[in-house]
């Protein structure tokens, strides 16, 4: 085939596949909305929590908050930005089937179909064991995801989400030194959550 | 932040500007394409590829002088996705009375849903899917972004573009053992 014949078919392959991203990343960002906004309600009361909460604070001294409640305050499950779910979609393919379980929160159901995905179902092994890391931190088995988000860290692809993520076990597993260490890594490289970090970083010391 | 900073920013496929304009044009483009008559729903899914079409304008270099408003020409192309695809769905919309507009943004909507991509391009699209992180970026910053060799190389770090030449090179000769096989 002539290159330029092939050119405008692989740009529209890549556009196509880029598109498939772009739409999942708006899909999140749309359900990040629909949650805030069932959410509303307990704004209020968590206002009202956080008001009764400062006067204690400020009557009882400073007292900070634990591992348990730092980890519960900055962990939010990473969204399904690969592939889009769509409606009403009858045949899914292997990969949005694993995906579709993901984001219905059947986290050993996608757990298992991580296992099966292969880089035939065109996705590739860093991007499936990020997933199945974030899967196992869903079910509370730290350990597992640790061991998966360090084998992440070392491609870039999703490098500064597991060190946030890591981040986040240390603190659940009580090892500060260690969640500073990761967390300094995400600060020098100041592209993912900087403020957050910075945050943390404070609490911590 | 001026609206030439926004087509910059949107230029340079900055998620979190992308994110920006979604989330301020959202409750308004709903509110305006509820008078045809479309479910919430689609309204939604319509917004969200017309939000996909401006970054890719952007992208192009086609908006950078725009002489209306990004919220004017989002809604432009919106209005004809949505139209697009009630089409393709066989589903009622209320007509809309043809205003004199900027930009044709009913061909803007069309060429954004090009013919079907072929048995070749499927195939492309999943080995693409498949190939290794340096390949996709600079496969992706060629061929979606436009990019030339030389502002691979900037953008990249690469030494110099005889690096990002080869590198290509070796990148589609991936693709193309992975779709042969």
């Amino acid at each position: 085939m002539e290159d330029k014949e092939f050119d405008k078919h692989l740009k529209k392959a890549i556009t196509a596949e880029e598109r498939k991203h772009q739409k999942a990343y708006l899909r999140a960002v749309e359900k990040s909305l629909n949650t805030s906004k069932k959410k509303f309600n307990w704004r209020i009361a968590a206002a009202i929590i956080a008001i009764i909460g400062l006067s204690g604070y400020f009557i009882f001294g400073n007292q900070s908050l634990s591992n348990d409640e730092l980890y519960s305050k900055y962990y939010a499950p990473y969204e399904n930005v690969i592939e889009p779910i769509v409606r009403d979609q009858v045949n899914l393919s292997k990969k949005a089937k694993v995906f579709s379980f993901y984001e219905q929160g059947a986290y050993k159901k996608a757990i298992e179909g991580f296992n099966q995905l292969t880089a035939l179902d065109a996705i590739d092994v860093e991007t499936i064991t990020f997933y199945k890391a974030n899967s196992y931190l869903q079910l509370k088995e730290f350990k597992k995801a640790k061991t998966l988000f360090s084998q992440v860290t070392k491609n870039e692809q999703w490098q500064t989400e597991s060190l946030w993520y890591l981040a986040l076990i240390s603190i659940k597993l009580n090892d500060t030194d260690a969640a500073l260490k990761y967390l300094q890594q995400l600060k020098n490289k100041r592209t993912f959550k900087n403020s957050a970090v910075n945050e943390l970083i404070k609490l911590l010391n | 932040m001026s609206e030439h900073q926004l087509i910059l920013l949107l230029k340079k496929s900055d998620k979190e500007t992308l994110k920006m304009v979604y989330i301020e044009n959202r409750d308004s483009f709903i509110n305006f394409a509820r008078k045809f008559k479309v479910s919430e729903n689609d309204i939604v899914d319509a917004y969200q590829d017309a939000i996909i079409a401006l970054s890719e304008k952007a992208i192009q270099g086609e908006i950078d002088c725009l002489n209306c408003s990004v919220k004017t020409y989002l809604f432009g192309i919106g209005k004809y996705i949505l139209f697009e695809k009630a089409r393709k769905n066989h589903k009622k919309v209320t007509d809309f009375p043809l205003e004199k507009e900027d930009y044709n943004y009913k061909s803007i909507a069309e060429s954004f849903f090009e013919d079907k991509p072929n048995r070749l391009e499927l195939l492309l699209q999943k080995g693409f899917a498949s190939l290794g992180k340096k390949c996709k970026e600079v496969l992706r910053l060629f061929y979606y972004r436009g990019f030339t060799i030389d502002e691979i190389s900037d953008k990249l770090n690469y030494k110099d573009k005889n690096v990002v030449k080869s590198q290509k090179s070796r990148c589609i000769k991936q693709l193309k053992e992975k779709i042969n096989n």
